[in-house]
């Protein structure tokens, strides 16, 4: 061969390799269907267990739902009502400080003198009749006749306890003995001043004379301003014919006594004095009134604080004792009244005795007309303390004197007539104006979440109750009729607001003569039919008594009000406090407490489709050639089967939605539907009495699929539309049976260029 | 867990990259279209017909080579044609194309098997003499063989996913690997055993008989045989989503492997809690060590005579060496008898998913544990005596033309076994080797049947009549009938004196 041939051969050689077969690079896209299943023949109860469609043993619901006997349910849900308390209700009472003062008085004059012997003074026979004994023998007849210069007897020395006195009233009673030897037939003494010889009072007289040996007692009446001092007697005798005695005595003046002789001032040595005085203090009457003996306010704590007793008299208070008869302690007679003592030295003349303070605690104050009584009984001491007693100078218009406060008085528990107030329920802003209160303002409203409602409300419109009820249970401790006035303000998700508001005449409508003001919205006062009234049960004396109002459709708009679905429920309010002015009784503290409670039976109708939508956040990790993987999924089908006994359609549309809450995919499309058709219902129960069943497709494309990476929410609305639009009701046991199963095709792209 | 089952099922696709054919070959051989039953010489005669050590091929009586090697593989699993089609063009598999798609490749028939075979051949040392009545050779060989195949319904499961429509009768799921790793010393003998002057118009024919006994040693075995049959049931409102899956499988293999599965085994059995990673972690480090012993044979015979008078035109004055040969090669087998074990399970799984409402890809995850825990990975073990492994014996017949620079040759041939590359199909090979300048060979060749479509190789190099360096390589221009079949071959460094 030549070297064409080599050339020849070997071009052979390399195209017979070169014609081979070679393997290119990979450039394809696989397809894989992908099939689970999520559920089989799985059977939702409508309510039950974990497993059921709404598990009502969850935290969140399992005081949610009440079931009656027929497995009807109805959702039950009772929240405290903080609407305020009525503290305010307890009327402030209060005690006006008084002074008193206690006087001496009139002064009660007995006792002249300490000595014991009875002779103040004494005349013999010759000052009286004339005849010296010395001169005159024994027997020797001396004709009848009377004295010719007045006898005189000076018995200021006598009488030591007394210096002088003004007398306003009484007698002195005169006491002499004729031991002259003969009888007097007539006697006539004259009380003097031995300094002025100005009498005193009006003659004595003895009409019957005094016979021999004999002692005879005449008075000496004052009038009014006589006055005492120097003391002394004038005597004037007649006497019949006798025989000159032989041994003759004298005329004695044994003693002089007071007899009721009252003075208004003395100088004396004069015996303990006692004095008293009643008084009363007024007890407010503005916002709690005693008009029967047996009404009471029962202090929770307070003081009485009796200040320091002067004593303005010459003499030391021996005793005193002031008393309070309405003012008791448990068990509360008028044996337990609270009594004031002070003993000898607490009160020393002229001087002060130490502050005194009562603590109030658990005393009752027995008021009637608001008015407390007090007596104070005074004993001074005794002067005349045998000879040598001083003497002191005594007015009657001496008194001690003190004031009486009682302070700080917090009720307890009150019986009588609580004047009519209107008490605010809630705090009172005052930026907006004194007990004028806003609805919309957060600190005077009431603002109450129905938990599970307010979810409800969020995600789902137009679905109507039709048998709501809403009912205010409370516990009260206040024994007084109370009439509370407010406003109830539903605000659902979306801001819709509905008032409750009585309705058919019913005890719950407000009328625009009711007296209740303050009461606004947004600063716009709230009309009558914006507000509703209802009353408190009254409890007994110091009891709790629990009450419930209860709103239904027929006496308000409740039916409205909660069809609204109020996620929450604003409340401002006031109570008006005894608005018939009867007797009743509060307790402290004023125990009221308010629920608020909420039944709606699942009983219901959706004239329009009832929207249920929730968005929750949501991510899909789910490739996508968008964001670069090389395998995506080119197609979704969630495929469900169903048997439905649920009296309610659905019809389904979910939402995704991205980070700029862009909803950039809508399943189904405009035009297509996603709906699970309702269950038909009995006539008459408006239960279920079939099932209906039936299969529903959610296709999602692949341009659809290819931007589910992007959702970061996702939006699942369903409509419910009960059966035929008509009511229906809802049992526990109700059922729906789903399979549902996914089919994804998933492409898998493969390219080595 | 699953990593390592996965090592341990898919263990020889790691490997089938270095496989080759049953046959043996050197680079001369797997250029002139995997023949040499009639011309092969030297060492490598020990491997393919031991008589041809007493071939004349212009060469010295003495040679020595190092090195040799040889990759080659292929099979109906490996459809290039297919591949080129379908999965090179953007194509997306979906539908009526994908449908066509595995028709082509495995049929219409779901039980169809496709497979791929490979060998990797590898001469370290050979050394050959040639005496003028007889000749003597010593060599070496370590090959690895691997086969796997999956049939249709593995494909369709691929292909298509979890698609209860697919699969909505019995779909058969079967896949199978094997590999084994061994070497051998091979010792030749060969001898001319007739003698003929004149017979017609040859000349000087001559018969050569040859025999190569060969001790085998094993290095590494593991075969696994999965056959399942899959069936799913679409959910619909009366009945559930269900995948049932019929399966058997039997994993056989040695060494540090063995006693690993078998430990985990006992402990699973003793506590369902075991985990699977924890009892086996193999790293290969037994490699090496025997596992297996056997001894083989290699036999043939050559009629070689010289019919130079025969007129072909281009060659009227040149010599021309007609060689007709008949060998049988590779008979023995090797058993792999240290720590052999056999792991086995067969069940009836049948998963109903996510009925409680599990996430979507929970149901995938409780799939997969479900497979991976309970299924799958709850096997039983047993010892075994040994792991027995057959040669892939082959009957060859081969003739070979030469004139001058030229050499002519026809392989005829079939295997006993369709172990490796081994096929029970027939093949023929058709090869041709210039030599320009008596150094510098040009080989050209094709293979007709066998374990692949038809294919087509060459190579080159320098064939000094005492130095040997030539490459080869083979590939399939249309594999869409029988699969693709590639190889390259190196002639190593071969020294003859």
């Amino acid at each position: 061969m030549n070297k064409n041939t080599y050339y020849l051969v070997l071009l052979i050689a390399s195209i017979t390799l070169a014609g081979c077969e070679m393997p290119k690079k990979p450039n394809f896209t696989t397809s894989h269907k992908v099939e689970a299943p999520i559920l089989y023949n799985k059977t939702f109860q409508f309510m039950g267990d974990s497993t059921a469609l709404i598990d009502t043993t969850s935290a969140d619901l399992d005081s949610l739902f009440t079931i009656d006997g027929d497995d009807f349910i109805t959702i039950s849900k009772e929240e405290d009502f903080d609407f305020g308390d009525l503290n305010d209700a307890v009327p402030e009472v209060s005690v006006d400080p008084t002074s008193f003062e206690s006087q001496v008085g009139e002064i009660a004059l007995e006792n002249f003198t300490s000595g014991s012997d009875d002779n103040l003074g004494s005349a013999d026979i010759q000052e009286v009749t004339g005849n010296d004994p010395n001169l005159v023998p024994a027997g020797t007849p001396i004709p009848g006749g009377s004295n010719i210069d007045p006898i005189e007897i000076g018995i200021g020395a006598s009488t030591d306890y007394f210096v002088s006195a003004v007398i306003k009233s009484g007698r002195l009673n005169l006491t002499v003995t004729n031991n002259l030897g003969f009888d007097l037939s007539t006697i006539t003494i004259q009380l003097k001043d031995t300094v002025s010889n100005a009498d005193i009072g009006a003659p004595a007289s003895f009409e019957a004379g005094i016979s021999d040996n004999s002692t005879e007692t005449a008075q000496i009446a004052f009038s009014n301003g006589d006055e005492l001092a120097n003391l002394g007697v004038e005597i004037n005798v007649s006497w019949n014919d006798f025989n000159f005695p032989a041994d003759p005595g004298a005329l004695i003046v044994d003693a002089i006594d007071g007899d009721n002789l009252i003075a208004s001032e003395v100088v004396a040595s004069i015996e303990a004095q006692d004095f008293s005085t009643s008084n009363v203090t007024e007890f407010d009457d503005a916002e709690f009134r005693f008009e029967d003996a047996s009404h009471y306010v029962e202090l929770e704590s307070g003081e009485m604080l009796i200040s320091s007793i002067q004593n303005n008299i010459d003499l030391d208070v021996e005793s005193l004792r002031i008393s309070f008869p309405g003012i008791r302690t448990a068990p509360y007679s008028a044996a337990d009244s609270l009594v004031i003592e002070y003993e000898a030295g607490d009160i020393p003349r002229g001087g002060n005795s130490s502050e005194i303070s009562i603590d109030l605690s658990d005393y009752r104050i027995y008021a009637l007309n608001n008015q407390i009584n007090y007596n104070i009984v005074a004993l001074t001491e005794n002067t005349q303390q045998g000879s040598g007693s001083s003497s002191r100078v005594i007015s009657e218009s001496d008194n001690i004197s003190s004031a009486v406060a009682i302070n700080d008085l917090q009720i307890k528990q009150v019986l009588g007539v609580i004047v009519t107030q209107n008490v605010l329920l809630g705090d009172d802003d005052l930026s907006n104006g004194e007990e004028v209160l806003d609805l919309f303002n957060d600190i005077e409203s009431e603002l109450t979440e129905i938990d599970g409602l307010s979810d409800l409300s969020k995600q789902l419109s137009g679905l109507e109750f039709t048998q709501p009820t809403l009912s205010i249970n409370y516990t009260t401790s206040v024994g007084v009729g109370t009439t509370v006035y407010g406003a109830f303000l539903g605000v659902d998700g979306s801001g819709s607001q509905v008032f409750l508001n009585g309705r058919g005449g019913s005890d719950y409508v407000v009328s625009s003569t009711d007296p209740i003001t303050g009461l606004v919205s947004n600063g716009q006062q709230l009309t009558p039919d914006q507000l509703i009234k209802f009353d408190l049960e009254t409890s007994t004396v110091g009891g709790l008594t629990s009450g419930s109002v209860l709103f239904d459709e027929t006496n308000t708009n409740v039916d409205d009000f909660l069809n609204n679905l109020p996620s929450e429920i604003r409340f401002i309010g006031k109570a008006v406090i005894n608005e018939d002015g009867e007797e009743g009784s509060i307790t402290t503290p004023v125990v009221f407490d308010p629920k608020i409670s909420i039944d709606l039976p699942l009983a219901f109708r959706t004239t329009t489709a009832a929207t249920f939508t929730d968005t929750t956040e949501q991510e899909f990790d789910i490739p996508s050639s968008e964001k670069g993987d090389t395998y995506s999924i080119s197609e979704g089908r969630i495929v469900i089967e169903y048997t439905n006994g649920l009296p309610l359609g659905i019809n389904l549309s979910f939402g995704f939605i991205d980070s700029l809450d862009n909803k950039f995919v809508s399943i189904p499309i405009v035009g297509e539907d996603i709906t699970l058709n309702a269950a038909p219902i009995d006539g008459t129960t408006k239960f279920v009495d079939a099932t209906t069943s039936g299969s529903v497709i959610i296709s999602l494309t692949k341009d659809q699929v290819n931007q589910l990476y992007k959702t970061k929410f996702m939006e699942v609305s369903a409509e419910l539309i009960t059966t035929n639009n008509s009511e229906v009701r809802l049992k526990t046991t109700d059922a729906i049976t789903l399979s549902i199963r996914a089919e994804l095709k998933i492409e898998t792209e493969v390219n080595l260029d | 867990m699953k990593k390592n089952l996965l090592f341990i099922l898919i263990f020889g696709l790691t490997t089938t990259s270095l496989l080759a054919q049953s046959r043996h070959y050197n680079s001369m051989s797997l250029a002139m279209g995997s023949g040499g039953t009639a011309y092969v010489d030297g060492y490598h005669a020990n491997f393919v017909n031991p008589a041809n050590l007493m071939v004349k091929m212009h060469r010295p009586k003495n040679s020595i080579g190092f090195a040799g090697i040889g990759v080659k593989g292929g099979g109906s699993l490996a459809n290039v044609s297919v591949y080129n089609k379908y999965l090179t063009t953007g194509l997306l598999i979906d539908g009526e194309i994908r449908e066509n798609f595995l028709s082509e490749w495995f049929g219409d028939n779901t039980s169809n098997v496709r497979d791929i075979s490979a060998t990797f051949s590898a001469i370290p040392f050979g050394v050959s003499h040639r005496g003028t009545n007889s000749a003597f050779s010593l060599a070496t060989r370590v090959r690895v063989v691997q086969d796997f195949s999956i049939n249709r319904g593995m494909a369709e499961l691929a292909t298509y996913g979890l698609d209860s429509e697919i699969f909505s009768t019995p779909v058969p799921v079967d896949f199978n690997s094997n590999t084994v790793a061994f070497a051998e010393i091979s010792l030749g003998y060969a001898r001319e055993v007739m003698a003929l002057p004149d017979m017609f118009f040859a000349k000087n024919i001559k018969l050569y008989a040859g025999v190569a006994p060969k001790y085998l040693y094993g290095v590494y075995t593991a075969s696994i045989d999965f056959n399942s049959t899959l069936h799913m049931q679409q959910q619909t409102a009366d009945s559930p989503f269900t995948i049932n899956h019929q399966f058997e499988y039997n994993l056989q293999t040695i060494g540090e492997l063995s006693k690993q599965l078998q430990a985990y085994e006992l402990a699973y059995n003793q506590d369902n809690s075991a985990v699977f990673g924890d009892y086996v972690d193999y790293q290969g480090d037994d490699l090496g060590e025997t596992q297996a012993s056997g001894f083989g044979l290699d036999l043939g015979a050559t009629l070689e005579m010289d019919i130079s008078s025969v007129p072909i035109p281009l060659f009227f004055n040149k010599k021309k060496t007609l060689r007709v040969s008949m060998s049988v090669t590779d008979l023995g087998k090797l058993n792999f008898d240290q720590s052999s074990s056999r792991v086995f399970a067969s069940g009836d799984f049948s998963y109903v998913g996510a009925q409680d409402g599990d996430a979507f890809d929970g149901f995938f995850d409780n799939l997969a544990d479900s497979l991976q825990n309970d299924v799958y990975g709850k096997f039983n073990s047993e010892k075994t005596a040994s792991i027995s492994y057959s040669l892939p014996a082959m009957y060859n017949f081969g003739t070979s033309l030469e004139m001058g620079k030229l050499l002519l040759a026809l392989d005829y041939g079939f295997g006993f076994n369709n172990n490796g590359t081994n096929s029970r199909r027939s093949v023929m090979n058709l090869g041709a080797q210039y030599k320009f300048l008596g150094f510098l060979p040009v080989r050209v060749g094709t293979r007709i049947g066998g374990y692949s479509s038809v294919s087509y190789s060459a190579g080159l190099g320098l064939d000094f009549s005492f130095l040997e360096f030539t490459v080869g390589a083979s590939s399939v221009k249309n594999s869409q009938k029988k699969g693709t079949a590639a190889g390259v071959a190196w002639s190593g460094i071969v020294l003859r004196f």
